[in-house]
């Protein structure tokens, strides 16, 4: 008989319920030894409700109500607390109690969040597309998209930076008359200002893929399965679109008319549906009024019948040119139009007119191949010989216009002085450089290619003549490579792997340092060409620049290795670490290097206080448990927080060491002096026994203890308002004032 | 003066050169030697004959996987620690022969050891080819150090640790008094590698060898110089020197297999015995009780030497 299972039992598999999928291995634990995700029942009271952090919530009622947490209390151990409020006369309550208790202060991060999230707005997803709903969206090519960048283009950056803004045209501005509208007349507003004007925009050219079997310009009959090449191509017009201006149905590819956008009533077969709708809004089937009117009558009426002649005589374009009425304003336009445009809808260049038709010889000759050019012959050479001797362009094979823009040195600013361009008035900071400055300036950077400085002659002349050997050796101080002359003298030097390039680098120094002739070459590598030489002494530039020794504090800071680094050249015999009688050798004496004071001393054996130090040493606590010893006085307190020079340790000896072995910025006597003079001023006073408390000096803590800060007050603040006569003498002019 | 200069006994046994030698706390009954053979031999020298090979061997220690540099007996006699190229620190229970606890954290091998600290659980002080000494505790079961003493440029050759002192002496030339009471460190430049220090039982000298054939006494208190001992050769392997019968005389090996002795207070060589074959004589021990010695030298034997009688 089947027995309830006791909780010991259930508890004892649990794991086995929690991963239950497990069949191989020993399954993880679970996340919470706590908690049970066994979905076994849990008395509301145990429940508990947690945020994403894991921490106890107070939940509203649909989130955990208030079980969460302390149970029946408002999520604290306590419960709730009102809040109070203490004001005495010593202490008074300074910023009152909020006047108002606002939503927020109910909010827990959370609702805050929420709240944050709602108010931000943001476009919906329609807007995203290019200004299209979102049905024309899903017709879109995916792999279209992938060409396609949406947003500004760079192109459209770039000339929103120059000033220009969308629907404008590209160009410089134009004086003009302002166009207020169709309706006015062109000639006709004598009265009107000239204004400067953006240029008009110029069409795209669209090109329209023509993929039916239809004439040309002949959209065929309106019916439902075509609507959707209705509506994707706008430009083909339907049969029954009533155009006046162009022959009805008839486009030039690639040239799009605005004025088809003013279409007439269409009017169809048998009406138009819902179904029938081609998308634009001026053409509500369902729309009341006067322009609509309804077909009754199946078959059509005579309206219909016109329609279908002028939809056929626009195959004829003989018939196009009947007389019709052109009102007097058409006329002109038409008379403007006369002229021909380029495909972006400008007018031509002076003096160039557009042809009508193509070039008659091109077009003859490129007739399937009627009159081939003639063979050149086999032992054909030309004449005119490419010059192996100079290093003429023509000689180079073909660059492409992008690498050798991209290999130009020309900047800006000497391109436009090539083109003779007026100077643009941006200046830069070498504008306001004294030319000695300037010099200063390329020197410290190594750069010579700065721009001219105030009052210098720009050089953009010079740099196009042809450089000499000399100046391409690139610039390095003196001072520089002389330092860097006298560390490969005392001992190291780079490209110890390399005697030859190391000859050269010297060479190099010893040029720039002025030990050789003026106009001496460095050294050249067999068999490189001058690019490479140049490479390399810019190498050369800039390892004497780090390699040269260091001066100052820097220096003081590091010593030099007592042995080389091992290259791979040498060939050093590892087992020098053995003696003949294969007991390892322990010591190895170090090589010469340079000694300091001690070690001098310490050779002609003066062995005392010169070559005796002190340092201060951090036993830890339980190091010296171990010993059964104190731990000294400076170890009392915590030494990783302690700076090394703050210990209150009495020891004279080890404060003078520390005190000598710091770097004082301000001389200790300096400091003393400065305190004489100085008598009245306490703040200095006090200042400068914290910096002497710093150097281990006890009455320095004991002072710097006594000054209290006293949050509650500020002096500065609270110091006694000084005369009007100060604030005039300060903020000074009258003139505002009145 | 008469200075003990016969040859009581010869323990063999090592396959390698011997590299250090110690004597056994207290009365001083037993010899420790460890060896290039990654061994180290207990010895009894007064169950020893010169002619019977091995005679007087105990016990043999085996654990290190390189060679055997230097070791240290605790107090009690119970525990010895051994440091050698394997860069661990081995306790060692000196009866069960096994190894009780194995430090490693040393970057490099580990040239000197020595016991310090009150009582059975101390501290073991090593110091190493990394420029480190290390501080172990023997107490707890941390396998850190209490504490690592990087204060050294070079490494460290020689370690001597007296009450709440800890002499070290490294390759860079410097003598460095580490005095856990008071917490300073006290530095002297004695200008060449150091091979030995060892502390006088008064605790205000220092006896130091270095590479320079010389072994001084340098002051404690005030870094100066107050004799040197010439007359040895020691420009390149690590000879170890000591103070012996009461601090009366300094004892050291030499390159060219021969044990000097020098008087402490006038500096003069008082004996010089030939042994170990002419090859380097390279570790001296002190029988703290008796008037004993012994010396190790890179034959793989270790003289120990009696007064005459």
């Amino acid at each position: 008989m089947a027995s309830k299972r006791s909780l010991a039992t259930f508890e004892a598999d649990l794991q086995a319920h929690q991963s239950p999928y497990v069949i191989h291995g020993t399954p993880l634990p679970p996340l919470d030894a706590e908690t049970r995700d066994d979905g076994s029942y849990v008395p509301i009271w145990k429940q508990e409700v947690t945020d994403e952090q894991g921490r106890k919530r107070l939940h509203g009622a649909f989130t955990g109500g208030f079980s969460a947490g302390y149970f029946n209390t408002v999520g604290s151990k306590e419960g709730w607390t009102p809040s109070t409020f203490i004001s005495s006369r010593a202490n008074r309550k300074k910023d009152a109690a909020p006047a108002q208790q606002k939503p927020e202060d109910f909010m827990d991060e959370e609702d805050l969040a929420e709240a944050e999230e709602a108010m931000k707005l943001q476009t919906t997803e329609s807007f995203g597309g290019l200004g299209s709903t979102a049905d024309e969206k899903m017709q879109h090519d995916s792999f279209m998209d992938v060409f396609k960048t949406t947003g500004e283009t760079m192109g459209v950056k770039l000339l929103k930076k120059m000033g220009w803004r969308e629907g404008q045209g590209i160009g410089p501005k134009i004086r003009r008359k302002a166009q207020l509208g169709d309706d006015q007349d062109r000639d006709g507003g004598g009265d009107q200002q000239m204004h400067l004007f953006a240029p008009e925009n110029s069409d795209m050219v669209s090109i329209i893929k023509k993929n039916d079997r239809k004439g040309l310009g002949f959209g065929g009959q309106g019916k439902l399965s075509e609507a959707p090449i209705a509506e994707s191509s706008p430009q083909i017009g339907d049969h029954g679109r009533e155009d006046d201006e162009n022959s009805a149905g008839f486009r030039t590819l690639g040239k799009p008319s605005k004025i088809n956008k003013k279409s007439s009533v269409r009017k169809g077969g048998f009406g138009v549906g819902i179904l029938n709708d081609n998308g634009s809004d001026d053409e509500d089937p369902y729309q009341m009024g006067p322009q609509i009117s309804y077909n009754r009558v199946i078959g059509g009426n005579k309206k219909n019948k016109k329609k279908l002649e002028s939809g056929r005589s626009s195959a004829n374009p003989l018939v196009n040119s009947r007389p019709v009425f052109v009102s007097k304003k058409a006329g002109t336009a038409k008379g403007n139009s006369t002229f021909r445009r380029c495909h972006d809808g400008r007018l031509p260049l002076d003096g160039f007119v557009l042809s009508s038709s193509s070039d008659p010889l091109s077009s003859i000759l490129s007739q399937d191949g009627k009159y081939p050019p003639p063979n050149i012959p086999p032992d054909w050479k030309s004449s005119k010989k490419p010059s192996t001797l100079t290093s003429s362009p023509s000689s180079q094979p073909y660059q492409s216009a992008a690498t050798v823009a991209a290999a130009s040195k020309l900047s800006p600013k000497s391109r436009a002085t090539l083109l003779g361009e007026t100077q643009l008035p941006g200046k830069s900071v070498f504008d306001f450089l004294t030319p000695d400055a300037r010099s200063r300036i390329a020197s410290a950077t190594n750069n010579q290619n700065l721009p001219p400085a105030l009052g210098e002659a720009s050089k953009s002349s010079s740099s196009s003549q042809p450089k000499t050997l000399q100046s391409l050796i690139p610039n390095l101080d003196q001072d520089t490579a002389m330092r860097a002359l006298g560390r490969g003298t005392t001992g190291w030097m780079p490209y110890a792997e390399d005697p030859a390039k190391r000859a050269r680098y010297r060479t190099f120094l010893e040029i720039r340092a002025g030990l050789r002739p003026e106009g001496t070459l460095p050294d050249r590598p067999p068999g490189t060409t001058n690019d490479d030489w140049v490479v390399e002494m810019n190498e050369f530039a800039r390892a004497a620049q780090i390699f040269k020794p260091m001066t100052g504090t820097m220096a003081t800071r590091f010593t030099s290795s007592s042995s080389a680094p091992k290259l791979a050249t040498d060939n050093v015999k590892l087992d020098s670490t053995t003696d003949s009688d294969g007991k390892p050798q322990l010591l190895t004496k170090p090589t010469g290097k340079t000694k300091t004071p001690a070690e001098e001393a310490a050779a002609v054996g003066m062995y005392g206080p010169l070559t005796r130090s002190v340092e201060n040493f951090y036993p830890t606590r339980l190091l010296c448990k171990r010993f059964n010893v104190q731990p000294p006085a400076h170890v009392q307190v915590d030494p990783g927080n302690a700076p090394p020079g703050s210990e209150a340790g009495g020891n004279s000896e080890s404060s003078t060491v520390l005190s000598q072995k710091r770097l004082e910025l301000v001389g200790k006597k300096d400091m003393d002096e400065l305190r004489m003079t100085g008598g009245g001023m306490r703040e200095f006073v006090q200042s400068s026994e914290v910096i002497e408390g710093n150097t281990g000096d006890e009455a320095g803590q004991s002072t710097v203890g006594a000054v209290v800060v006293d949050p509650d007050r500020n002096e500065a603040l609270e110091q006694e308002r000084p005369g009007e006569a100060v604030f005039k003498a300060i903020f000074g002019s009258d003139s505002e004032d009145d | 003066m008469s200075f003990p200069n016969r040859l009581v006994t010869k323990l063999t046994g090592h396959t390698g050169p011997v590299h250090c030698v110690t004597y056994s706390s207290l009365s001083g009954q037993y010899i420790l030697t460890g060896s290039s053979d990654r061994l180290i031999h207990l010895y009894n020298p007064l169950k020893s004959s010169p002619t019977v090979p091995k005679s007087g061997l105990i016990q043999t220690y085996s654990a290190h996987g390189y060679e055997v540099l230097d070791i240290a007996v605790s107090e009690d006699n119970a525990r010895f620690a051994s440091v050698g190229g394997d860069r661990q620190v081995f306790l060692w229970d000196v009866g069960s022969a096994r190894t009780v606890r194995r430090w490693g954290g040393h970057g490099g091998r580990v040239n000197a050891v020595g016991f310090g600290g009150e009582g059975e659980g101390g501290v073991i002080v090593s110091g190493s080819f990394d420029a480190t000494v290390r501080i172990w505790d023997c107490k707890s079961s941390s396998m850190k150090p209490i504490q690592v003493l990087e204060q050294a440029r070079d490494s460290v050759s020689s370690l001597h640790v007296v009450g709440h002192e800890i002499v070290t002496g490294s390759v860079d030339g410097r003598v460095r008094v580490y005095d856990l009471r008071m917490g300073m460190l006290f530095v002297d430049v004695i200008g060449q590698p150091i091979t030995s220090v060892r502390q006088t039982r008064d605790g205000n000298a220092v006896l130091v060898s270095t590479l320079d054939s010389t072994i001084r006494l340098m002051d404690k208190g005030n870094g100066q110089l107050l004799q040197s001992y010439k007359g040895h050769t020691n420009t390149e392997y690590r000879i170890r020197s000591t103070l012996g019968m009461a601090d009366s005389v300094v004892i050291s090996g030499s390159e060219d297999g021969k044990l000097y002795a020098w008087d402490l207070l006038e500096g003069k060589v008082i004996g010089t015995m030939e042994a170990h074959e002419g090859k380097v004589a390279s570790a001296v021990a002190c029988n703290g009780v008796r008037k004993e010695w012994a010396s190790a030298g890179v034959d793989g034997t270790v003289c120990v030497w009696g007064m005459p009688e």
